[in-house]
């Protein structure tokens, strides 16, 4: 069948849950009821503290079959995935699902045990690097199951996305499990991505490098959550975990791409007083940030909050006043961890607020401005950020189609084409966020704004900026590029693209 | 031909040439000069004369700087540079003979590209009047301070007095013929400030735009060669006026005269805006 | 006619691709690109082309493509090919 978003869907998926197809951005709301969470009672003078991470697995009854979870804070530096993994495999734990909210390329010991049958299944927001690769080349035989941040918080609350025992890595720990990120050698600021993980799971481990005494303040996930807590010596490499600044594009294109965005931001009538937006750390979207913030220190405005992934760049904005508040599900710099240790304006938020589509409103529906980037976008205004345009995974949604959907006017910023690659396209290998939900496109050659958006491509012609049809930039970049050979795919499923409400989007094949 | 800001682009790099198009520069310099390596002289003439071809350029003045005439490289350049679509050659060390030389090539090729010396040492500027009338074609120079202060073998500055006379004399010498003048390059690239200090400078000598050597340079540059909204409103009612008044002679406006150097005054301005006396209404 | 001896055109610099000919029985066309799967067949294209026009009939050619557009990679062939010097043997 043919979803909403002009996709070819099997009716049926080999191990995937019924499929419902992608119906519109705004089609399906939440029913039924919340997922219930089991009680495991820690009578006085219980202790939460295990020696191992053994003993941690052993205690929580781990099984073959089930499901466990990681948050990805620690992102490209995380040692704790692979270290519950290792002592898994030792222990002859078979047939584990796992749902990180993110898989980076420290993580390539994964492949390892999808061989060995330790893991045979994967859910997650975001997957690059060798792991992506292996899965694109078929090597797990169930389908890998991909969402967006808010997405993979409605999956568990809605019990889609069940969790025996959720491993989270820790920056800060107290003896009877209470959490934090802002502290201790491994700080990555904000948990948000663990709050699900950490109320609907089975079972809690925390995994700290960072042990101290009771009570630890503040406390982020509390110890009501948690079963057990683990003291190893690291849980990440903070090179890895947070860069040591996150810095604006040098590269001139970039740099009038994002000038051109701040343009379409003024035009469209949101700079003024209470805007609030969000920018991906990306040095093209955080060159957008940059000609606001000169906007907006022009016209005296104040903005109301940024939100993300939050950028030493926000916390200037927040510390000069011009933004309120900023709301954040996870920190890119030390800056950023800093501020939220420091700044009470700085608040986390789980990723549930931030963007599931089902609770009773997510931050991203008071979003004015979200900017967006994108590996391809086409004609019909779908993005995607998913797979390259060789087919095989290299992203995935994270809060692309959470923002785009929530917020009132998402930009999507890239150049026309890169290398000889074109990035305005035809047909995206795979749509990740709906064109319905993509307001306008700047490129360096033009902006093209969404065809059911006619107010606003009036008001962008009227101050004079160089607005395009879409085909006009497609056909701009074809012209240069060449028309890009189709992609060789096998029949076989690899990767199901969930759209945060739970249905279908696209598909992705095994590649040749 | 040579507009408010023309921005140089190494003719050896299909990254920097592909995404030339994309920046708002009135012209694009071409270099097979400095910015070529000499083992890749053939390479870069090669890749700009396909570039040239398969690229779009609408809008844009395209100039190619070739190697100086004292070099081995020069006619080799020219030879490329003649089966182009360019609209003019710039001529580095520029000689009134090189400029001769040049535009008897392109007069035996019917060709109709202009010429662009680029006044980069002391006896230039001392000949810059035999340079400029040396042929038809001139219709602007450059001013290249780097070089210029390396011939004079004085320290260059960025606050630039040491070029003062020079770049003075030159922006002097384009008004008297009345053809286009670029301003020297700015060469730190980071610095933006120093740039638009640096522009205005040049502006107010009397220069008609200024070569980029960045594309971050484009924009600053662009905006300060072209005028403010209120000079251009002045500039609209002075030629509303002079077409009401009909060849009158003197007549005001708000009580103030308007006389032959304000109505120049108000042509230059819309010249400078890119707006048509024509589309006044 | 014949590629007489080795040369190379062109940079590993992202848009750019680096052209290796050499001497060598027959012809023989090697390409490694960043965008083999969409447009592998149409480099292929352009290479045989560009010796096709200039009539060369043994060489080897290796093609180490960073995303060159068309004009690029035809004109980084081309001088290659004049720098390694052709030979009329036949």
């Amino acid at each position: 069948m043919i979803n909403a978003a002009g996709r070819e869907i099997p009716s049926v998926i080999n191990g995937y849950k019924e499929v419902m197809p992608f119906s519109g951005a705004y089609n399906n709301p939440g029913n039924g009821i919340r997922t219930i969470s089991r009680y495991k009672t820690v009578w006085p003078g219980g202790n939460k503290v295990l020696g191992s991470i053994r003993e941690a697995v052993e205690k929580v009854g781990l099984r073959d079959g089930m499901t466990i979870s990681f948050h990805h804070h620690m992102r490209n530096g995380d040692y704790v995935l692979n270290m519950v993994l290792n002592e898994i495999a030792k222990m002859g734990i078979k047939d584990l699902k796992i749902a990180a909210s993110s898989i980076f390329n420290c993580h390539e010991p994964l492949i390892g045990h999808i061989r060995n049958g330790v893991v045979t299944g994967i859910e997650a927001n975001y997957i690059v690097g060798f792991v992506a690769k292996a899965i694109s080349k078929g090597i797990l035989d169930r389908p890998v199951i991909m969402r967006s941040h808010g997405g993979r918080d409605r999956a568990i609350e809605a019990g889609e996305l069940h969790i025996n025992v959720a491993f989270i890595a820790a920056p800060t720990a107290d003896v009877y499990g209470n959490l934090n990120g802002i502290y201790g050698p491994s700080a990555c600021g904000s948990l948000g991505y663990a709050f699900s993980d950490a109320k609907y799971a089975d079972r809690v481990v925390a995994i700290t490098d960072n042990l101290v005494d009771y009570p630890l303040t503040p406390i982020s996930i509390d110890q009501t959550l948690v079963d057990y807590v683990v003291k190893v010596d690291r849980i990440g490499d903070p090179k890895g975990i947070v860069s040591g600044s996150t810095n604006i594009t040098r590269d001139p294109l970039g740099l009038k791409i994002a000038s051109m965005a701040a343009d379409v931001i003024e035009a469209s009538g949101f700079l003024k007083d209470g805007l609030s937006f969000q920018t991906g750390a990306g040095g093209t979207s955080l060159a957008v940030a940059s000609f606001l913030r000169e906007k907006m220190r022009a016209k005296r405005i104040t903005g109301s909050f940024g939100l993300g992934g939050i950028t030493g760049f926000f916390v200037d904005m927040l510390k000069e006043g011009l933004l309120k508040v900023l709301l954040d599900t996870q920190c890119f710099d030390l800056k950023s961890v800093e501020s939220l240790r420091e700044d009470s304006n700085h608040i986390e938020i789980s990723s549930s607020m931030y963007g599931n589509p089902h609770n009773k409103g997510a931050v991203v529906n008071n979003l004015d401005v979200m900017i967006l980037g994108a590996t391809e976008i086409d004609t019909s205004f779908n993005v995607n950020v998913t797979t390259g345009s060789d087919g095989i995974i290299m992203g995935g949604s994270g809060g692309h189609n959470d923002t785009a959907a929530g917020s009132r006017l998402a930009i999507v910023v890239t150049n026309l084409f890169k290398g000889r690659l074109p990035i305005v396209v035809d047909k995206v290998t795979t749509v990740t966020t709906p064109g319905e939900t993509v307001d306008v496109l700047v490129t360096e050659q033009g902006i093209a704004v969404n065809p059911r958006d006619e107010d606003l491509k009036k008001k962008l012609i009227d101050s004079n900026l160089p607005v395009v049809d879409i085909d006009k930039l497609k056909d701009m970049a074809y012209r240069l590029c060449g028309t890009p050979d189709e992609i060789r795919y096998k029949d076989r499923i690899v990767a199901v693209e969930e759209y945060r409400d739970g249905t279908v989007i696209d598909v992705i094949r095994e590649v040749v | 031909m040579l507009g408010r800001v023309a921005l140089f682009v190494p003719a050896s790099s299909p990254a920097m040439i592909n995404s030339s198009a994309a920046f708002d520069a009135d012209a694009i310099i071409f270099d097979l000069e400095d910015a070529v390596a000499i083992s890749e002289k053939d390479a870069a003439r090669e890749l700009l004369r396909e570039a040239l071809d398969f690229l779009s350029f609408k809008g844009k003045n395209i100039i190619i700087r070739i190697n100086s005439l004292t070099t081995a490289y020069w006619e080799k350049d020219i030879d490329y540079v003649l089966k182009t679509s360019a609209d003019a050659v710039m001529v580095p060390k520029a000689r009134p003979s090189d400029i001769k030389t040049i535009s008897s090539m392109m007069d035996s090729m019917d060709s109709t590209m202009g010429i662009v010396p680029l006044i980069e040492t002391a006896a230039s500027v001392e000949e810059i009047t035999n340079i400029i009338g040396a042929s038809p074609r001139v219709k602007g120079i450059l001013f290249g301070a780097e070089d210029y202060t390396a011939d004079m073998g004085i320290e260059r500055t960025k606050e630039g007095s040491e070029v003062l006379y020079a770049r003075a004399r030159l922006a002097n010498a384009i008004h008297a013929f009345g053809i286009e003048g670029l301003d020297t390059p700015f060469t730190d690239t980071e610095d933006i400030e120093g740039l638009r200090k640096d522009t205005l400078q040049g502006k107010s000598l009397g220069y008609t735009g200024k070569a980029a050597i960045n594309p971050r340079q484009v924009e600053t540059i662009k905006q300060l060669y072209t005028p403010g909204q209120d000079d251009i409103n002045y500039a609209i009612k002075v030629m509303k006026a002079v077409r009401q008044a009909g060849g009158k002679g003197a007549f005001s406006i708000d009580g103030k005269m308007i006389d032959a150097p304000i109505i120049a005054r108000a042509r230059i301005t819309l010249e400078r805006a890119r707006i048509g006396v024509n589309t006044i209404d | 006619m014949e590629i007489v001896k080795e040369a190379v055109a062109g940079t590993l610099e992202s848009s750019d691709c680096l052209v290796m000919v050499k001497p060598y029985e027959g012809l023989k066309v090697d390409i490694e690109s960043i965008v083999m799967e969409r447009y592998g067949r149409r480099i292929r294209q352009i290479v045989e082309d560009v010796i096709k026009s200039m009539d060369i009939t043994s060489g080897y050619f290796k093609i180490q493509d960073r995303g060159a557009l068309d004009y690029c990679l035809k004109a980084r062939i081309r001088i290659a090919i004049e720098r390694a010097g052709v030979d009329n043997v036949r």
